[in-house]
Protein backbone atom coordinates (compact mmCIF):
# COMPACT_ATOMS: atom_id res chain seq x y z
CA UNK A 1 0.00 0.00 0.00
CA UNK A 2 1.13 3.33 -0.57
CA UNK A 3 1.93 5.98 2.03
CA UNK A 4 0.75 9.53 1.69
CA UNK A 5 1.46 12.16 4.33
CA UNK A 6 -1.00 14.68 4.65
CA UNK A 7 -0.06 17.87 7.04
CA UNK A 8 -2.76 20.37 7.83
CA UNK A 9 -1.39 23.48 9.34
CA UNK A 10 -4.15 25.07 11.02
CA UNK A 11 -3.73 27.92 9.10
CA UNK A 12 0.00 27.93 10.75
CA UNK A 13 -1.45 30.07 13.34
CA UNK A 14 -2.72 27.31 15.65
CA UNK A 15 -0.81 28.25 19.65
CA UNK A 16 -0.58 24.08 20.20
CA UNK A 17 1.85 24.03 16.77
CA UNK A 18 3.76 27.17 17.78
CA UNK A 19 7.00 25.05 18.25
CA UNK A 20 6.75 23.22 14.62
CA UNK A 21 8.78 24.65 11.75
CA UNK A 22 6.30 23.39 9.07
CA UNK A 23 8.68 24.29 6.18
CA UNK A 24 11.11 22.30 8.18
CA UNK A 25 8.92 19.33 9.08
CA UNK A 26 7.56 19.19 5.15
CA UNK A 27 11.17 19.06 3.77
CA UNK A 28 12.66 16.23 6.00
CA UNK A 29 9.72 14.31 5.29
CA UNK A 30 10.23 14.14 1.93
CA UNK A 31 13.54 14.01 2.27
CA UNK A 32 14.03 11.60 5.14
CA UNK A 33 10.83 9.29 5.24
CA UNK A 34 9.83 6.68 3.30
CA UNK A 35 6.54 8.23 1.99
CA UNK A 36 5.16 8.28 -1.59
CA UNK A 37 4.41 11.78 -0.93
CA UNK A 38 3.69 14.64 1.38
CA UNK A 39 0.87 17.66 1.04
CA UNK A 40 0.68 20.43 3.16
CA UNK A 41 -2.30 22.24 3.57
CA UNK A 42 -3.53 24.97 5.53
CA UNK A 43 -6.85 23.84 6.54
CA UNK A 44 -7.78 20.04 6.00
CA UNK A 45 -10.72 20.19 8.03
CA UNK A 46 -12.83 23.33 6.08
CA UNK A 47 -14.18 22.99 2.25
CA UNK A 48 -11.00 24.08 0.73
CA UNK A 49 -9.24 20.89 2.30
CA UNK A 50 -12.21 18.73 1.79
CA UNK A 51 -12.22 19.51 -2.29
CA UNK A 52 -8.62 18.47 -2.12
CA UNK A 53 -9.37 15.75 -0.39
CA UNK A 54 -11.92 14.63 -3.07
CA UNK A 55 -9.73 14.79 -5.77
CA UNK A 56 -6.82 13.29 -4.10
CA UNK A 57 -7.89 10.23 -1.76
CA UNK A 58 -7.99 6.79 -3.42
CA UNK A 59 -8.00 3.43 -2.39
CA UNK A 60 -5.01 1.51 -2.05
CA UNK A 61 -3.23 4.60 -0.20
CA UNK A 62 -2.72 4.85 3.69
CA UNK A 63 -3.20 8.59 4.34
CA UNK A 64 -1.19 9.53 7.47
CA UNK A 65 -2.66 12.77 8.75
CA UNK A 66 -0.67 15.32 10.91
CA UNK A 67 -3.11 17.53 12.39
CA UNK A 68 -4.77 18.12 15.88
CA UNK A 69 -5.62 15.31 18.12
CA UNK A 70 -6.93 12.13 16.84
CA UNK A 71 -10.56 12.46 17.94
CA UNK A 72 -11.36 16.17 16.51
CA UNK A 73 -9.40 14.90 13.65
CA UNK A 74 -11.42 12.15 13.48
CA UNK A 75 -14.33 14.37 13.62
CA UNK A 76 -13.24 16.62 10.99
CA UNK A 77 -11.80 15.10 8.56
CA UNK A 78 -14.98 12.19 8.18
CA UNK A 79 -16.69 14.17 5.26
CA UNK A 80 -13.42 14.57 3.75
CA UNK A 81 -12.91 10.67 3.22
CA UNK A 82 -17.37 10.41 2.73
CA UNK A 83 -16.56 12.63 -0.32
CA UNK A 84 -13.58 10.73 -1.78
CA UNK A 85 -15.22 7.82 -1.64
CA UNK A 86 -12.71 6.33 0.81
CA UNK A 87 -13.04 4.44 4.28
CA UNK A 88 -10.97 5.93 6.69
CA UNK A 89 -10.66 2.55 8.99
CA UNK A 90 -8.54 0.76 6.15
CA UNK A 91 -7.28 4.26 4.47
CA UNK A 92 -6.59 6.83 7.50
CA UNK A 93 -3.55 6.83 10.45
CA UNK A 94 -3.55 9.76 12.41
CA UNK A 95 -0.85 11.60 14.28
CA UNK A 96 -1.90 14.80 16.50
CA UNK A 97 1.04 17.64 16.54
CA UNK A 98 -0.45 19.90 19.57
CA UNK A 99 1.81 20.48 21.59
CA UNK A 100 4.94 19.28 19.86
CA UNK A 101 8.13 19.64 18.40
CA UNK A 102 8.98 19.22 15.04
CA UNK A 103 11.93 16.44 16.37
CA UNK A 104 8.80 15.02 18.81
CA UNK A 105 6.36 15.01 15.18
CA UNK A 106 9.32 13.78 12.70
CA UNK A 107 9.96 10.51 15.21
CA UNK A 108 6.26 9.95 15.69
CA UNK A 109 5.58 9.72 11.72
CA UNK A 110 8.80 7.67 11.19
CA UNK A 111 7.66 5.04 13.77
CA UNK A 112 3.79 5.35 11.97
CA UNK A 113 5.75 4.72 8.42
CA UNK A 114 6.96 1.56 10.43
CA UNK A 115 3.88 0.33 11.63
CA UNK A 116 2.69 0.75 8.03
CA UNK A 117 5.01 -1.33 6.68
CA UNK B 1 0.22 34.79 25.15
CA UNK B 2 1.44 37.16 22.02
CA UNK B 3 0.69 36.55 18.59
CA UNK B 4 0.67 37.96 14.93
CA UNK B 5 -1.22 36.37 12.62
CA UNK B 6 0.11 37.79 8.74
CA UNK B 7 2.18 40.31 10.65
CA UNK B 8 -0.75 41.33 12.70
CA UNK B 9 -0.98 41.61 16.09
CA UNK B 10 -3.54 39.15 17.04
CA UNK B 11 -5.01 41.08 19.72
CA UNK B 12 -6.44 43.09 16.45
CA UNK B 13 -8.44 40.43 14.91
CA UNK B 14 -11.94 40.63 16.39
CA UNK B 15 -12.08 36.65 15.61
CA UNK B 16 -13.45 34.30 18.57
CA UNK B 17 -16.37 32.31 19.43
CA UNK B 18 -19.51 33.45 21.56
CA UNK B 19 -21.29 31.26 23.46
CA UNK B 20 -24.88 31.59 23.58
CA UNK B 21 -25.95 31.12 27.16
CA UNK B 22 -29.27 30.61 27.23
CA UNK B 23 -28.58 27.62 24.72
CA UNK B 24 -25.11 25.98 26.26
CA UNK B 25 -25.96 23.10 28.45
CA UNK B 26 -22.50 23.20 29.89
CA UNK B 27 -22.00 19.79 28.22
CA UNK B 28 -18.24 20.47 28.29
CA UNK B 29 -17.73 19.28 24.11
CA UNK B 30 -15.95 22.62 23.24
CA UNK B 31 -13.67 22.16 26.80
CA UNK B 32 -12.41 18.95 24.76
CA UNK B 33 -12.31 20.04 21.67
CA UNK B 34 -10.21 23.27 21.61
CA UNK B 35 -6.75 22.72 22.34
CA UNK B 36 -5.86 25.89 23.36
CA UNK B 37 -7.72 27.23 25.77
CA UNK B 38 -10.33 29.38 24.51
CA UNK B 39 -13.05 28.17 26.56
CA UNK B 40 -13.90 27.26 30.34
CA UNK B 41 -16.53 26.21 32.44
CA UNK B 42 -19.18 29.22 34.03
CA UNK B 43 -21.41 28.91 36.54
CA UNK B 44 -24.27 29.15 34.62
CA UNK B 45 -22.64 28.27 31.25
CA UNK B 46 -19.21 28.47 29.20
CA UNK B 47 -17.29 30.89 28.46
CA UNK B 48 -15.04 32.10 26.65
CA UNK B 49 -12.00 33.12 28.54
CA UNK B 50 -9.16 33.13 26.18
CA UNK B 51 -10.40 34.68 22.71
CA UNK B 52 -7.05 35.76 21.24
CA UNK B 53 -5.89 31.68 21.70
CA UNK B 54 -8.63 30.66 19.24
CA UNK B 55 -6.87 30.02 15.44
CA UNK B 56 -8.01 32.96 13.13
CA UNK B 57 -10.92 31.46 10.83
CA UNK B 58 -11.21 28.48 13.10
CA UNK B 59 -14.88 27.62 13.63
CA UNK B 60 -14.87 24.11 14.21
CA UNK B 61 -16.08 23.97 17.91
CA UNK B 62 -19.08 25.75 16.77
CA UNK B 63 -19.51 22.63 13.99
CA UNK B 64 -18.93 20.74 16.88
CA UNK B 65 -21.60 21.70 19.46
CA UNK B 66 -24.56 19.68 20.29
CA UNK B 67 -26.61 22.75 21.07
CA UNK B 68 -25.58 25.00 18.43
CA UNK B 69 -24.70 27.66 21.09
CA UNK B 70 -21.05 29.04 19.85
CA UNK B 71 -21.13 31.38 16.82
CA UNK B 72 -18.59 33.40 14.89
CA UNK B 73 -18.30 36.21 12.98
CA UNK B 74 -19.05 35.28 9.20
CA UNK B 75 -16.05 34.42 7.01
CA UNK B 76 -17.07 37.56 4.74
CA UNK B 77 -16.40 40.04 7.55
CA UNK B 78 -12.69 38.41 8.52
CA UNK B 79 -11.93 38.80 4.90
CA UNK B 80 -12.29 42.59 4.93
CA UNK B 81 -11.26 43.12 8.32
CA UNK B 82 -7.69 41.27 7.67
CA UNK B 83 -7.81 43.49 4.05
CA UNK B 84 -7.98 46.81 6.20
CA UNK B 85 -5.36 45.59 8.86
CA UNK B 86 -2.89 43.98 6.42
CA UNK B 87 -2.77 47.79 4.73
CA UNK B 88 -2.57 49.00 8.11
CA UNK B 89 0.35 47.23 8.62
CA UNK B 90 1.80 47.48 5.43
CA UNK B 91 1.46 51.31 5.70
CA UNK B 92 3.94 51.31 9.30
CA UNK B 93 6.28 48.81 7.68
CA UNK B 94 6.98 51.37 5.02
CA UNK B 95 7.43 54.16 7.05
Amino acid sequence: MKKAVLICTCSFACPSMKDISFGELTERIRLELPQDYVVLHPRICEANGENLMEDLLKPGVKYITLACKEEKQRKLLRDGFQRAGVPMDENWHPISISFKTTEQVLAELTKALEEEK
Amino acid sequence: MSQRYMNIPREEIPWYPTVDAELCTSCGNCLGFCANGVFAQGEQAVEVVSPYNCVVGCDACAKDCPSGAISFPSKEELVQKLRELRLKYAEKQER
